[in-house]
């Protein structure tokens, strides 16, 4: 696919296309080099016992970030890159992705053809990438009507709607969209059994 | 001789008898022995020494601000200079035993407001978090560990509490075969641990949230037994929490710091929630099984579940009309 998409072009584009990618490359190694020391695993000290952050944090969907601190969205490089047709091929930014969600849904099932930045309704109009919702309630219709009052994922900030700091997580701020179910967890530890004490059950 | 003697003295005026009187007066009168000194003495010492050990208590008011603890009077009676003063004076005791800049405040009631919980307990997986963030919001003592949320492991195909375990400890949770079903204070509507307490230290706030005054509470531990829910739990010692764990900004009904031998108990983190914030439990729950709200605003999440989920409460039989609601969907 890629092949056939690169002899279509001209050798023009080709030439530009590399050196892109070459200085690209070039300012990502500059931009590692001189950013690895920031990024280091900060673990909150102090009575921060329990993490607060969804199980799998996905906030911003369309902000990709390696270790460098170079953000881009995806219409940036998928301007240039046709979509692989086959579910299986996955190239540079996606060689990671495992895609486990449902029965026979590929990329773009979801992603819109040709605008990579929004989703894709039904009948191929766009969704806003900040709107993940919509997107999901194509198929999980049930869980979005609970999730419009409140009665399925997360609210945090204010209990009253109308208070401040009120939020509702969107779907993609806990789901990993493309693996949606949660990992198994560890549990935290439970009831401590006082010394002198009987354990429940065993005498 | 002797005769003339007798009748010269008697001559001077004095009659034998009265002479024979001053004589046996002296004999009485004298010098304290060593025995009866001893016994007044061990006397004295005993009373001494019993009353300064009765009078111990006292020795350990180093300020009149403890003295001002003594005398404090009940929660209903304090008027809002004095709730001021025991404020500063909260203040003071936790700076003086942690070290601890604490803001201390008194919360009231918002009116036209009943809080209730809702729990789905087809998503708890079981996972803990709640109860740490719970620990960590309302100071509990970390050692021995208090924890006010019980997360019972059920086997599938029940709700007979009977058959549940909460001393679980997977690898992983949720384990195959099993569902998960946190218990904390349901904050009744009729409860029996107020009407157990003696004192009047416990009542149901205007809000609905079931709150204990720890100045006031004797430590008899009838509520915790009145509870069905078993949700109250008592300090047994004096709380130990690492300095750096303490959570300042505290509540005079909510998460101030206990002391050894009063009861304590879930408040719907009462400092958050009466200031319009989430109990800390709604918050940390990763899977979004909790929902908290006004029972009285129709539009609320609370109310939105009750009308369109199916819902029950912990022992309804008892009578007590829990505001906390568990509910599934699957």
């Amino acid at each position: 696919m890629r092949q056939s998409f690169l002899s279509k072009t001209s050798t023009k584009t080709v030439y530009a296309f590399k050196l892109w990618c070459s200085t690209s490359c070039l300012a990502c190694l500059f931009a590692f080099a001189s950013f690895a020391s920031d990024h280091k695993e900060t673990t909150l000290p102090g009575r921060n016992m329990v993490n607060y952050t969804p199980v799998q944090g996905y906030l911003q969907p369309l902000k990709l970030r390696r270790e460098t601190l170079f953000e881009y969205t995806c219409n940036e490089c998928h301007r240039v890159f046709d979509t692989a047709g086959d579910k299986k091929t996955r190239i540079a930014e996606h060689v990671d992705l495992k895609l486990n969600h449902g029965k026979d849904v590929g990329c773009l099932s979801c992603h819109h053809k040709t605008n990579r930045n929004a989703y894709v309704t039904n009948d191929g109009r766009e969704i806003p990438s900040n709107r993940p919702e919509e997107l999901c309630s194509r198929c999980h219709s049930m869980t979005y009507r609970d999730w419009t009052i409140g009665a399925h994922g997360r609210t945090t900030g204010a209990w009253n709607r109308a208070g401040k700091g009120w939020h509702a997580l969107v779907c993609t701020e806990c789901h990993n969209p493309h693996s949606p179910q949660f990992p198994y967890l560890a549990p935290m530890s439970g009831p401590v059994i006082p010394k002198r004490t009987f354990k429940m059950g065993v005498h | 001789m002797s005769d003339k003697n007798t009748e010269n003295t008697a001559g001077a005026g004095v009659p034998p008898p009265e002479k024979d009187a001053v004589a046996g007066k002296r004999e009485t009168f004298k010098p304290l022995s060593r025995r009866s000194f001893m016994k007044a003495s061990a006397l004295g010492a005993l009373l001494i020494g019993g009353t300064s050990t009765a009078m111990l208590p006292l020795r350990k008011f180093k300020s009149d601000t403890s003295l001002e603890d003594f005398f404090q009077q009940h929660y209903d009676l304090l008027t809002p200079e004095r709730m001021e003063r025991i404020l500063t004076r909260i203040e003071k005791e936790v700076k003086e035993r942690y070290g601890v800049d604490a803001d201390v405040q008194d919360p009231k009631p918002i009116p036209d407001v009943q809080f209730a919980y809702a729990l789905n307990i087809s998503r708890c997986v079981g996972c803990r978090r709640c109860v740490h963030a719970c620990v960590e919001e309302n100071n509990q003592s970390r050692d021995p560990e208090i924890q006010y949320i019980r997360v019972l492991e059920m086997p599938e195909g029940t709700l007979d509490v009977e058959k549940s375990n909460h001393y679980y400890e997977p690898d992983k949770v949720p384990v195959k075969g099993k569902y998960y079903l946190p218990v904390q204070c349901q904050q009744c509507e009729n409860p029996a641990c107020v009407k157990a307490c003696p004192v009047g230290a416990t009542w149901k706030d205007k809000d609905g949230i079931v709150v204990i005054d720890y100045d006031w509470c004797i430590g008899c531990r009838y509520c915790e037994a009145a509870c069905p829910y078993w949700a109250r739990r008592f300090n047994f010692s004096e709380p130990k929490i690492p300095k750096e764990q303490i959570n300042p900004e505290m509540a005079y009904l909510g998460n101030r710091i206990r002391k050894k031998g009063v009861m304590e108990k879930c408040t719907f983190c009462l400092g958050r929630t009466r200031k319009g914030l989430m109990p800390k439990c709604a918050e940390a729950c990763p899977v979004g099984a909790r929902q908290f709200g006004n029972l009285l605003d129709p539009d609320s999440v609370i109310r939105r579940i009750l009308r369109e989920k199916r819902v029950y409460v912990l022992k309804e039989d008892v009578g007590t009309q829990p505001k906390f609601y568990y509910w599934f969907d699957k």
